[in-house]
């Protein structure tokens, strides 16, 4: 039997998934109320409805790649090379942004931008450090301009709260 | 009515509002162009600014933000694949790869041209049809509105891309993240689980911004031989008269399809956008390259977005009934200068309303002038390194996702949605067809439940009327369509 491919593996983890959201998230996640107007579909009933239509669109992505994987014999697959390092670097990036996101009230929003342009700056590869830190600073700047000056938008500055 | 016409000119002719005119154009389409910001919030900041000016220059500014910010949202739709606004979402499809071919300045020219016709024929719409157009809205009802919607939904068949399955998979997948929030009849939190942040659902531009913006941000962080390098100038910017003439069919219809769902008030300008660029694929001679850089994707998605600009003005100045967020913040503008919009409006205030046509009619012409001086300014773009331009839009982006409602909770979705991005990104799903499904999903399920209440559960609201039966036919013979397009491409 030729080796299956990603797509029904995918259907089958997506299948499960929202199978699980279906008939044990939901129950838990919507309340349908005691009295209703019979003519009234029920809080939970779309949501569900969506959720089987998730689930067998799912099973039939597996069931098709299933299907032509046995119709064709396909030569395994290969993968990319530094499939590995594209991962890190993505969940390195979103372990950074995560990051920034719960500790916002501490280091506030302009420090935290600085730090997340200059990670990402890095991770691009720039490596005048010069260059980064002058236009760091320089969209920074604008940014509170803009959106604190201008906008009144009420960002956490965390340690800056005092100075600005 | 040629005395009421002279009065509207006098009115209009003034340098003050041609300035707010240009100024508001320039303004909303470097609004427009910010992810986080949109042309409803550019409207909100300029409105107390407009309390002491005359009431027709007040409106000129705040049209010029409105038609602006339509247009800016294209252009970093399609430089850097972060669409401004909602409706510029679709512009990205084929505007980004053709980006990726060294064809930014065709692809930016193209959009003005589009949106520039599209605005046209939709001030057109609004000055000539304005009574007609405003009695048909007036009979949709929510079962009309469901028909509508669903005939909407089948455009996600001419978004997947090769895999139908995973296009349904991907607006399901949508469906089901618009209905996080509050329920809209019994008023009870669906899959909230207690968190306050959720009652008022998922907002649109975080989850918009995490979908097609983040992913591209943290591509551009991988070794460079795994990414696609693209041209960093404008490359060739000429459209040639092949490609015009390929276009113009898919442009006319664009903005046809543009007044219709504008005039409906509640749609806005996305559905006509994607719905717009679905038919032209549909009806093209070069379906298989739709996706890939197809500059008549470009035209037909920009035509959609703009031919609603004129057209959601129709409810509002002819039934006093906003068409959408934007024109409500317009109807306090109207409101602030002691003028109620509605049928009295064309009795009332006859001078105002001809120099508000005036004045719209010259706006296609400002849109031209303003998209023209951006596209000059693009070229500068496309000369700046990924290596510093994407972790510019990175901050950006967080600054404007926080900016909606001054939330945090709008950045972590902006996050998790960047990883669903990234995800999909790697498993081939497309992301066109999540937008729709959750732009979609609320008028879809709002209008269903109203219908089923109206109606104490008789589903046969559904069909009950002849616009109904119309809808119900066109959806019939979209997924026809569909399904037979399908057949030719795999075979």
């Amino acid at each position: 039997m030729t080796k299956l491919n990603t797509d029904f593996w995918l259907g089958l983890l997506l299948a499960i998934f929202f199978g699980s959201v279906s008939y044990f998230l939901i129950p838990i996640g919507i309340t349908n109320p005691v009295a209703h107007d019979p003519g009234a579909i029920l809080p939970r009933t779309y949501p569900q409805i969506v959720m089987i239509c998730c689930t067998l669109l799912a099973l039939s992505i597996s069931l098709k790649s299933l299907y032509l994987s046995l119709r064709h014999t396909n030569a395994a697959e290969t993968t990319a090379c530094g499939i590995f390092s594209k991962a890190c670097l993505s969940a390195l990036g979103f372990g950074v942004l995560l990051a920034f996101y719960f500790y916002i009230e501490e280091i506030g929003m302009i420090i935290g931008g600085f730090i997340i342009y200059a990670f990402f700056s890095i991770l691009s590869g720039e490596r005048n450090f010069i260059r980064l830190i002058i236009i760091d600073s320089i969209l920074m700047s604008l940014l509170y301009l803009f959106f604190v000056s201008i906008m009144n938008a009420p960002i956490p500055l965390g340690p800056l709260n005092e100075i600005l | 009515m040629i005395e009421s016409i002279l009065s509207g000119l006098a009115l209009i002719a003034t340098w003050e509002n041609v300035l707010a005119l240009f100024s508001g154009m320039l303004g909303g389409v470097v609004i427009g162009a910010l992810p986080g910001l949109t042309g409803a919030m550019g409207i909100t900041l300029a409105l107390p600014f407009t309390f002491y000016m005359e009431p027709i220059t007040s409106l000129m500014l705040l049209l010029g933000i409105y038609k602006g910010s339509m247009y800016g949202g294209s252009i970093t739709a399609i430089l850097i694949r972060t669409p401004g606004t909602a409706a510029a979402s679709c512009t990205v499809i084929d505007g980004y790869p053709l980006v990726q071919q060294g064809k930014a300045g065709k692809a930016l020219r193209m959009a003005l041209y589009s949106s520039c016709f599209a605005d046209a024929v939709s001030n057109l719409s609004l000055i000539l049809f304005t009574g007609f157009i405003a009695s048909m809205a007036l009979k949709f009802g929510p079962a009309e509105f469901f028909g509508l919607i669903v005939f909407s939904l089948t455009i996600v068949g001419g978004l997947s891309g090769s895999s139908l399955l995973k296009g349904l998979l991907s607006a399901s997948l949508g469906l089901f993240l618009a209905t996080i929030g509050m329920d809209i009849v019994f008023g009870t939190g669906r899959m909230t689980f207690g968190n306050t942040n959720l009652l008022a659902g998922l907002s649109f531009i975080p989850v918009l911004i995490g979908l097609f913006a983040i992913p591209q941000i943290i591509k551009s962080t991988w070794p460079k031989n795994t990414v696609t390098e693209f041209e960093d100038h404008l490359g060739d910017d000429k459209i040639s008269w092949q490609e015009w003439c390929r276009s113009f069919k898919s442009i006319v219809r664009g903005s046809i399809i543009g007044v219709i769902l504008g005039a409906i008030p509640g749609i806005g300008a996305a559905p006509a956008a994607y719905l717009s660029y679905s038919e032209a694929k549909r009806y093209s001679k070069h379906k298989e390259t739709f996706g890939k850089g197809e500059i008549e994707g470009v035209a037909a998605a920009e035509a959609g977005n703009n031919g609603v600009c004129g057209a959601t003005l129709i409810p509002l100045l002819a039934l006093g009934v906003p068409g959408d967020v934007t024109t409500a913040v317009m109807l306090g503008a109207f409101m602030m200068h002691n003028i109620i919009p509605g049928p009295q409006l064309f009795e009332e205030h006859s001078d105002l309303v001809y120099a508000l046509y005036l004045g719209i009619m010259l706006s296609s012409f400002f849109l031209y002038i303003c998209g023209a001086a951006c596209i000059k300014i693009g070229a500068k773009i496309t000369k700046v390194p990924s290596k510093i331009l994407f972790p510019v839009i990175l901050p950006i982006c967080i600054f404007g996702a926080y900016s909606i409602n001054n939330n945090p909770f709008d950045i972590l979705v902006m996050i998790i949605m960047g990883i669903v991005g990234c995800l999909m990104n790697t498993f081939k799903i497309p992301e066109a067809p999540f937008l729709i499904g959750f732009i979609l999903g609320p008028l879809f399920e709002d209008n269903l439940r109203r219908s089923m209440l109206m109606s104490h559960g008789n589903i046969s609201i559904l069909w009950s009327t002849p616009i109904c039966w119309f809808f119900i036919a066109l959806t019939i013979f979209s997924i026809y369509i569909t399904i037979k397009n399908g057949k030719q491409l795999s075979g």
